[in-house]
C-alpha cells in the first residue's frame, strides 16, 4: 500500500514541469513513479527528486537547445547579481542604528578643535549627485548623515581644516586620536570596518565602528567613517540574495524561453538580438562590480541605475518578457484543448 | 536518427514485443540489460516525448487502474523501421571487432617473447 504522505510529496515534486506538461503527463508520471516505490515508504529518494527535476528541466528547455540554455543561464546570473544587490541593502538595513552625537564625538575626538562650522551636510552619499548648493572643494564636503540614505549605518566626513598636512603630521594626529578614542572608551582593533579601504584607525564601541583615515589617496584630509552593521549580516543577506536572484532569474528565463519557442523564427531571432544587447548593456556595470572601492554592492549600483547602458538592457528585457507574455496568450486563444483544461 | 544511446535503443526493443505503460517499460530496460542500465520515470517520460515527437512511438491505449492513469505505448513502423537499422548497424560494428580481434589473435604466436625496451644497465 503506497503511503499517502509520499504520494503528496510526489505531487509537489511533479511542480517542477511546467503546467502545460503537468496536465499532459503528470498523473501518468505519478502513476509510475508510485508503481517503483516500495510500500510503506513515506519520503523521496535523492535519485527520483534529481531524475525528475533534471527531467522537468530539459522539458522547460528542451528544443530550444543550448541557445535556450545558455540564455536561461545568463538570466540566473543577472537575476544572482541583482539579488546579491538587494541582499546587500537588506544586510545594511540589519544595522543598528548609529546614535546622532556619535559622529560629532568621533570627530572631535579625531580632531580637537573641529567647529560646528567645518562639517555640513552633503544629503547624497559619495558624491554621485552634487546639489547646486555644494561647495566643490573634496576637503569641504561632508558624505552623507546619520538621518539619510545611508543614514543609520554611516557617517561619512572629510574635514577641512587639515590642508597640507606632512605624513609625519598625519601619523602624529593618528597616533593622538588613537589616545582619545582609547580614554573614550574605544576599542581600537586596527581595520576590519566595511569602510576601512585605506591607511587609518578602526574603532568599534557599542557595536558601532568608526574609521578615521588619513590615507595616501587623501593625504591632506582626515576622514571619518562610520558602519553599523556586522559583516554577517551583509554576507548571509548577499548570499541569500544571490540564491533567491538565481532562481528567480532562472525561472524567469525558463519561462520566457519556453513561451518564445512558441513564436516563429524571426521573432525568436529578433529577441535573441535584443537579448544580446542588454547583455552588452549589463558589460559596464557587471564589471564595474568587480571592484566597488570598499562600497556597498547596492550603494554602488544606486550610481550605475542612473546609467544609459542599464536602462537600455532592463527596456530591452522588458520587451523579450512582453513579447514571451503576449506569445502565451496568443497560444491560449487557439489551442482549444488548453480551453477546456483549464 | 544518425546515433542512438543505448537507453533508446532498449526501450524501443522493449516495446518491439509488446505495448508497455511506463513502469513495465523501466522493467522491461532491466531484464533486456540484465540490471545495467536502470532507467527512472523522469528520464522514461523524456525519452518518450522524445521519441513520439519523432513518430517512433505512439500512444495504444489508455487504462485506469484503480484510480490511476496507465498509458501503453507500442512502436510505429517508423520505429521498427529505426530499431531495426540501428539493431543492424550494432550488428555489422560488432561483427568489425570481432574480425579484428580475431585477426589480433593470430598476429600474437604463443611462445614468441615480448620484446622489451632496455631500462639501464645492472
Amino acid at each position: 500500500m503506497i503511503s499517502s504522505k509520499l504520494e503528496s510529496r510526489y505531487r509537489l515534486l511533479l511542480l517542477a514541469y511546467p503546467r502545460h506538461h503537468r496536465r499532459r503527463r503528470g498523473e501518468e508520471i505519478l502513476t509510475t513513479l508510485i508503481d517503483g516505490a516500495d510500500p510503506g515508504r513515506e519520503r523521496l529518494r535523492f535519485a527520483e527528486v534529481f531524475d525528475i527535476v533534471r527531467g522537468a528541466t530539459k522539458v522547460r528547455f528542451g528544443g530550444g537547445g543550448k541557445i535556450a540554455v545558455f540564455l536561461a543561464v545568463f538570466a540566473a546570473l543577472i537575476g544572482g547579481f541583482a539579488g546579491m544587490c538587494l541582499g546587500s541593502w537588506a544586510g545594511w538595513q540589519s544595522a543598528p542604528r548609529i546614535p546622532d552625537q556619535v559622529p560629532a564625538e568621533v570627530a572631535q575626538l579625531a580632531f580637537p578643535g573641529l567647529s560646528g562650522s567645518d562639517v555640513w551636510y552633503q544629503p547624497y552619499p559619495y558624491g554621485f549627485r552634487l546639489g547646486a548648493d555644494e561647495r566643490v572643494s573634496l576637503a569641504e564636503r561632508v558624505f552623507g548623515t546619520t538621518n539619510d540614505l545611508d543614514g543609520p549605518q554611516t557617517a561619512h566626513y572629510f574635514f577641512p581644516s587639515v590642508d597640507n598636512l606632512s605624513l609625519t603630521q598625519t601619523r602624529a594626529l593618528s597616533a593622538a586620536a588613537v589616545v582619545r578614542l582609547r580614554r573614550a572608551g574605544w576599542q581600537i582593533d586596527g581595520g576590519g570596518s566595511p569602510l576601512s579601504t585605506r591607511d587609518g584607525i578602526a574603532a568599534t564601541r557599542d557595536g558601532v565602528v568608526a574609521d578615521i583615515n588619513y590615507g595616501p589617496t587623501y593625504a591632506t584630509q582626515v576622514e571619518v567613517a562610520m558602519a553599523g552593521p556586522s559583516q554577517t549580516a551583509i554576507v548571509v543577506c548577499s548570499l541569500v540574495g544571490v540564491l533567491i536572484g538565481l532562481g528567480m532569474g532562472w525561472i524567469v528565463g525558463a519561462w520566457a524561453v519556453r513561451r518564445l519557442r512558441r513564436t516563429g523564427a524571426g521573432s525568436r531571432a529578433l529577441m535573441g538580438v535584443l537579448f544580446a544587447f542588454a547583455c552588452i548593456g549589463l558589460l559596464p556595470a557587471a564589471l564595474g562590480a568587480t571592484d566597488t572601492g570598499g562600497r556597498p554592492l547596492w550603494m554602488f549600483l544606486q550610481y550605475f541605475l542612473f546609467q544609459p547602458g542599464i536602462d537600455l538592457a532592463a527596456l530591452l528585457i522588458a520587451v523579450i518578457l512582453v513579447r514571451a507574455w503576449r506569445a502565451g496568450l496568443a497560444e491560449s486563444v487557439t489551442d482549444p484543448e488548453r480551453l477546456s483544461t483549464s | 536518427m544518425a546515433s542512438m544511446q543505448e537507453p533508446t535503443f532498449l526501450m524501443l526493443t522493449a516495446l518491439a514485443a509488446e505495448s508497455l505503460h511506463g513502469y513495465g517499460l523501466i522493467q522491461e530496460v532491466a531484464t533486456l540489460s540484465l540490471d545495467r542500465v536502470r532507467l527512472r520515470a523522469g528520464t522514461v517520460y523524456g525519452a518518450l516525448d522524445r521519441l513520439q515527437e519523432d513518430g517512433l512511438v505512439e500512444v495504444e491505449r489508455e487504462e485506469v487502474v484503480e484510480g490511476r492513469l496507465r498509458r501503453y505505448y507500442r512502436l510505429t513502423s517508423d520505429g521498427s523501421a529505426t530499431l531495426a537499422a540501428a539493431a543492424d548497424r550494432m550488428k555489422r560494428t560488432a561483427a568489425l571487432a570481432e574480425k579484428r580481434l580475431a585477426s589480433r589473435a593470430t598476429e600474437t604466436r604463443p611462445g614468441r617473447p615480448i620484446a622489451r625496451p632496455a631500462t639501464g644497465s645492472i
